[in-house]
């Protein structure tokens, strides 16, 4: 069986002239299946009599697995020509590309392949636009490429394009028979397409004239052959399908540049002359900056809110639509559904429950959210992802009335932002359609991290629901950007509120985290805001709050350790006029630490300390480890997506590596001996004792203290644990 | 605002790739973004750990992310305009080194974009085995993904036909996505060999290439999750002329299905059970001792009210047999979606008989009961809502619990573990 792949751009004649060559072998006794792969499903038109066939995608549409057969969408047409159409969604929605892989898959699936047919030809969409369209030009579909064209230099232009797409696909490999060459009537036509084909060293294997024999078979809804089958241009689809089927000479793809692809085709110009527009504007702007202010409105750049990881260009941890859903479900009345295939909602009801679970099994801690998050999948199936998935999205909206939700907001995975569903399209923040609709589009990851999804829900959120004409109350703060996923989060808050409530103030909205629809709209009743920390993604979330709704903050995130508390505390109580409520709070705990520190001490003192950490903000521990008296051998700052700036208020008194490379570890462990390791993940450390640092460390005076405990629990025992031997034991086995 | 909790199980992308997970020394490479990709190497690595160290410093940023298992490309927007092929070209030999097979999974973002995996793992992999998923199915079934995985596995192995080893089978449709996967396979050998049935292969749950490579050899497939393996066992029976068999009873679980189960399999290959039914006599008169005292103080554990959320076969196994060898009462019986299941319509009619068909209605999360067998964010989920019960984990998520003593879900082992929760979650009832 031999398959040939034709291609050309849209409107040139490829389906015209590829039912002719089915009819010319079928004439010749030949067995042929034509695959029409382009969503207006018209390639077999003039096979079938102008008939038109249910299309594999449609049948898809209303067929269960189960119940497709192949003859369902198989039709004969002339001469016995087994006909499909792949068919695909209507203009502007869907995913075509995706349509055609989803064609491809059902008829391997129904045994297509395993028909005896002489030749088996694919009439594809023009440009090789995406992977979806290029699927025949896998080598398991084609065994040689053919491309219609014209001498319009667009036409040439595609057809350039798909010897790049083979080119990608085959190198050095020889797949592309040549060019079928479609006369328009334009002038210098068929010089044009001769060096065009010199130029990328393919034959012309046939020319087709501009006749009236086209269109009076087309109106009859026949092909040439058929309606005139002694014609010189039949005569031509005859020889020209004989060569397709005898398997003709093939070449290797050499597409041209565009440059040189003007210069020869359209000898206008040498590709050195050609103006390269857009650069050179660049290089205009790079010799002359000016003022920034000088730019008029719409030219100046919108500011955005990026996560360190999109702003860096670096590899993307975890996706937006994850980092918008872990948000957005923080609001209690409100539902949360996710526009995607199941596995996405899943893999986010993962992430949220997990430390529910775990918080309730382990500590008997009921948090709702994270045990019943209000989280509800579209469930985007293969055929939502060829047609579109808004009509199913709005119907899913409309079943979670029953809810009696107070807002719905639609988080968008990759699949929704590939194939571009508009949700835009139900937006409606307002309720007017019954249901206040909030899209965050995420599209999965390909808005970017995790991080970035956090921040878009934030800003979403707050565009949406903020309302800017709540006058702020005495003595409320709201606590912002908490992170929902930290098992402390919890007690960290229960800290920070104990502690505002000794200066006498109380929380207005936790923004964004176990909260409701009302504390949101009514954000700016708080005062003051408090960052929980003061990482890249708090200090994102601060600006954003600035920058849109002037919102004031204390200057510390949530407090670590006992400088930071005592600072953190006077400060909040001084924003309210309770300085003094501050102070008789700070002496107590003052109290409690000193003395601590004085029994910790003797076990601690001098021992060497090497960190290796996530953490961009270890004071507390270096707090206590300086109060202890302990030796700061070195601080290693490994490379973190949610963080990129270090910061310590102790700078020249230890040796510092930031961008920490973990190759350097051994070496480090070897040269500076410490007696204790500090890093996130307990690893081995020769040796040296090892303890971890929590990422998300406990808010409060005791922080640091609380850890010092522990290493003097550590240091204080003398052996190794037996464990630890019996790793070979581990490999025998296990693994 | 009323309660709105539902349950997203995982679809057929976490059935094909804790599929090829499942063997033990395949590399398994996720083209995807890393969103796809941190859950299902967490599961992984916590249901079939095959490394001693989790130092996320010796598993490299790039590709890994500091984690164990399942490597991936990192797609971002660039790649799903530009395609994957670079990434691959770069992940393939560094992740494959080492590994008997690799496998190459689409995340549903990929497999929308149409690049020709399987050409860029032939370029890159010479010769080593390569499955390549294209497309795994948007929210299709974990049972339909995990089948179609491996079945494309055995296309890549190309396995012939070969003569049949008395006595021997293969076990089908068991995944390391199921509780306590290790443990009841363990059982299930223990207790086939006792029988002198020898277990060939494992499709697919901890087993290597080469045990797969074997599996044409056994005389018989034993289905043991029939949602997860009797498609298969059929694809297997037409492509290897392996008989199979899927008891009636469902899984091996409670000592009458176990009973049943192993009098099938050894009456099949002609083989004898008494030592197997001996050792299930042995688990029955344990559970005797403690149930008869326990009665004896109680009353119970006839009359209490239970709950069960599982696949059909499971819900149907569980609920016969603690209805009928502990005399509970089923408050609510829910099945999980798993694709079609023949004991939908047994455990149907099996509560029927009992007049009890009202519980299938009902939400295991949201009704009264003093037990359920459920996974762990369904028990969580009732214990908000009716404090005064008891869950008994017999699926994933779970609560947190982590197992260092290995048990079955299946055997006599698996009803003396179960029987053993039943009774310390009742005595202050």
């Amino acid at each position: 069986m031999r398959q040939i792949a034709v291609y050309g751009k849209g409107g040139i004649g490829k389906s015209v002239i590829s039912a002719n060559i089915s009819a010319a072998l079928a004439l010749a006794g030949k067995k042929v299946l034509q695959i029409g792969c382009d969503p207006k499903h018209d390639s077999t038109r003039l096979l079938t009599q102008g008939a038109q066939i249910t299309t594999v995608l449609d049948y898809l549409k209303v067929t269960p697995p189960e119940a497709c057969r192949l003859g369902d969408v198989m039709a004969t047409g002339f001469g016995g020509v087994a006909c499909v159409e792949a068919g695909g969604p209507e203009p502007g929605v869907g995913c075509a590309g995706r349509g055609i892989l989803t064609t491809f898959d059902l008829l391997e699936r129904l045994g297509i392949d395993r028909l005896d047919f002489d030749l088996v030809l694919y009439d594809v969409l023009g440009d090789v636009v995406c992977g979806g369209f290029a699927v025949p030009l896998r080598r398991r579909y084609a065994d040689a490429v053919y491309i219609v064209t014209s001498g319009e230099f667009m036409s040439i232009y595609a057809a350039n394009n798909i010897l790049r797409g083979l080119q990608n696909y085959d190198g050095e490999l020889k797949r592309a028979g040549g060019l079928i060459f479609n006369r328009r009537g334009i002038e210098d036509e068929a010089g044009r397409v001769e060096r065009f084909a010199g130029a990328v060293g393919l034959p012309v294997l046939a020319a087709f004239p501009r006749s009236d024999e086209f269109s009076l078979a087309e109106a009859e809804g026949t092909t040439l052959v058929e309606r005139c089958g002694d014609s010189a241009i039949a005569r031509t689809f005859k020889d020209l399908a004989a060569r397709l089927l005898e398997r003709s000479e093939l070449f290797q793809a050499s597409p041209l540049t565009d440059p040189n692809l003007e210069a020869i085709v359209l000898q206008n110009a040498s590709p050195d002359a050609l103006p390269v527009l857009a650069a050179a504007a660049l290089k205009e702007k790079e010799d002359a900056p000016g003022d920034p202010d000088d730019l008029v409105a719409g030219d100046r750049p919108k500011r955005q809110f990026l996560s360190k990881n999109v702003l860096l260009r670096e590899p993307l941890h975890g996706c937006a639509f994850n980092g918008a859903v872990n948000v957005t479900v923080q609001i209690g009345d409100a539902v949360t559904l996710a526009h995607g295939p199941r596995s996405c909602a899943h893999i986010s009801y993962q992430t949220i429950s997990s430390i529910g679970r775990k918080m309730f099994f382990e500590r008997g801690l009921l948090l709702p959210v994270q045990l019943s998050p209000p989280l509800v999948s579209s469930d985007m199936n293969e055929g939502v992802m060829v047609f579109g998935g808004l009509e199913e999205l709005k119907g899913k909206i409309e079943e979670l009335k029953k809810y009696d939700p107070s807002a719905v907001f639609v988080v968008t995975t990759c699949p929704a932002g590939i194939i571009g569903d508009n949700t835009d399209a139900v937006r409606d923040p307002a309720g007017l359609g019954g249901i206040r609709v909030i899209p965050v589009k995420t599209d999965g990851d390909i808005s970017g991290d995790y991080l970035q999804g956090v921040i878009t829900a934030y800003m979403d959120t707050a565009r949406a629901l903020i309302k800017r004409d709540v006058r702020p109350a005495e003595n409320l703060v709201n606590i912002v950007a908490e992170k929902t996923i930290a098992s402390n989060t919890e007690a960290n808050f229960e800290t920070v509120r104990d502690l505002l409530a000794a200066v006498g103030v109380s929380v207005n909205c936790r923004f964004i985290c176990k909260t409701s629809l009302r504390e949101i709209e009514n954000f700016l009743r708080a005062k003051i805001n408090i960052l929980a920390y003061e990482d890249y993604m708090g200090r994102t979330i601060r600006d954003f709050l600035q920058e849109e709704y002037a919102a004031r903050f204390l200057r510390r995130p949530f407090p670590v350790g006992f400088f930071e508390t005592e600072r953190w505390l006077a400060e909040a109580a001084a924003c309210f006029g309770r300085e003094g409520l501050a102070e008789s709070v700070a002496a107590e705990h003052r109290k409690k630490y000193r003395s601590a520190l004085r029994k910790l001490r003797p076990l601690l003192e001098n021992k060497r300390l090497l960190i290796i950490t996530y953490n961009h903000d270890i004071d507390w521990i270096l707090e206590t480890a300086f109060d202890l008296h302990m030796e700061i051998a070195k601080v290693c700052i490994l490379n973190y997506s949610q963080d990129n700036l270090f910061r310590t208020r102790f700078r020249d008194r230890f040796e510092l590596a930031e961008d920490y490379d973990p190759a350097q570890r051994e070496s480090d462990l070897e040269d500076l001996k410490p007696d204790l390791v500090l890093a996130n993940y307990a690893a081995p450390a020769g040796a040296a004792c090892t303890d971890t640092i929590p990422l998300c460390p406990a808010a409060g005076f005791f922080s640091g203290l609380e850890l010092a405990e522990r290493w003097a629990r550590l240091l204080k025992r003398n052996s190794t644990e037996g464990w630890r031997k019996d790793e070979a034991l581990f490999s025998r086995y296990y693994a | 605002m009323k309660l709105c909790s539902q349950d997203i199980t995982p679809d057929s992308l976490s059935g094909a790739i804790f599929a090829l997970e499942g063997i033990r020394d395949a590399a398994v490479i996720l083209n995807g973004p890393t969103g796809c990709k941190f859950y299902h190497s967490a599961i992984s690595d916590s249901q079939f750990p095959r490394g001693s160290s989790f130092d996320p410093l010796a598993y490299p940023e790039q590709f890994y992310f500091g984690q164990p298992r399942l490597p991936a490309t990192c797609l971002d927007g660039y790649d799903y305009v530009y395609g994957s092929a670079d990434k691959l070209e770069q992940i393939l030999p560094a992740a494959a080194k080492g590994h008997r097979l690799a496998a190459v999974v689409n995340s549903p973002g990929a497999a929308l974009i149409g690049d020709d995996l399987k050409r860029l793992a032939k370029k890159a992999l010479a010769g080593l085995p390569c499955v390549v998923l294209e497309s795994t199915g948007f929210s299709g079934y974990f049972a339909e993904g995990f089948q179609n995985a491996l079945l494309k596995v055995l296309d890549c192995i190309a396995l012939e036909r070969r003569r049949k080893i008395p006595g021997s089978v293969n076990l089908v449709g068991i995944s390391i996505y199921h509780k306590y996967f290790a443990g009841s396979i363990k059982e299930m050998k223990r207790l086939l060999e006792m029988c002198g049935i020898e277990v060939t292969a494992v499709l697919c749950a901890g087993d290597r290439l080469r045990d797969l490579q074997n599996l044409p050899e056994a005389s018989l497939n034993v289905v043991l999750y029939p949602e997860y393996g009797l498609e298969l066992a059929r694809r297997l029976y037409e492509r290897y002329d392996t008989p199979y068999l899927a008891s009636e009873e469902g899984p091996p679980i409670g000592f009458q299905a176990t009973e049943h189960f192993l009098r099938k399999v050894a009456g099949s290959l002609g083989a004898d059970p008494s030592p197997a039914l001996q050792a299930l006599d042995r688990g029955r008169a344990a559970c005797f001792q403690h149930l008869s005292r326990f009665h004896s103080l109680t009353g119970l554990p006839g009359g209490n009210a239970f709950s069960v959320k599982a696949d059909p076969s499971t819900a149907y196994a569980l609920t016969n047999w603690l209805s009928s060898y502990l005399g509970m009462i089923p408050a609510a019986v829910e099945t999980t979606q798993c694709g079609r299941s023949e004991f939908t319509g047994k455990l149907a009619a099996l509560l029927a008989g009992a007049g009890l068909e009202s519980t299938l209605a009902r939400p295991v999360n949201a009704t009264a009961a003093d037990l359920v067998f459920a996974d762990g964010a369904t028990i969580a989920q009732l214990k908000t809502r009716h404090g005064n019960c008891c869950g008994i984990e017999i699926a994933l998520p779970s609560l947190g619990y982590i197992d260092v003593a290995e048990k079955s879900l299946f055997g006599p082992s698996g009803a003396m573990m179960m029987v053993e929760q039943i009774l310390n979650a009742l005595r202050f009832l």
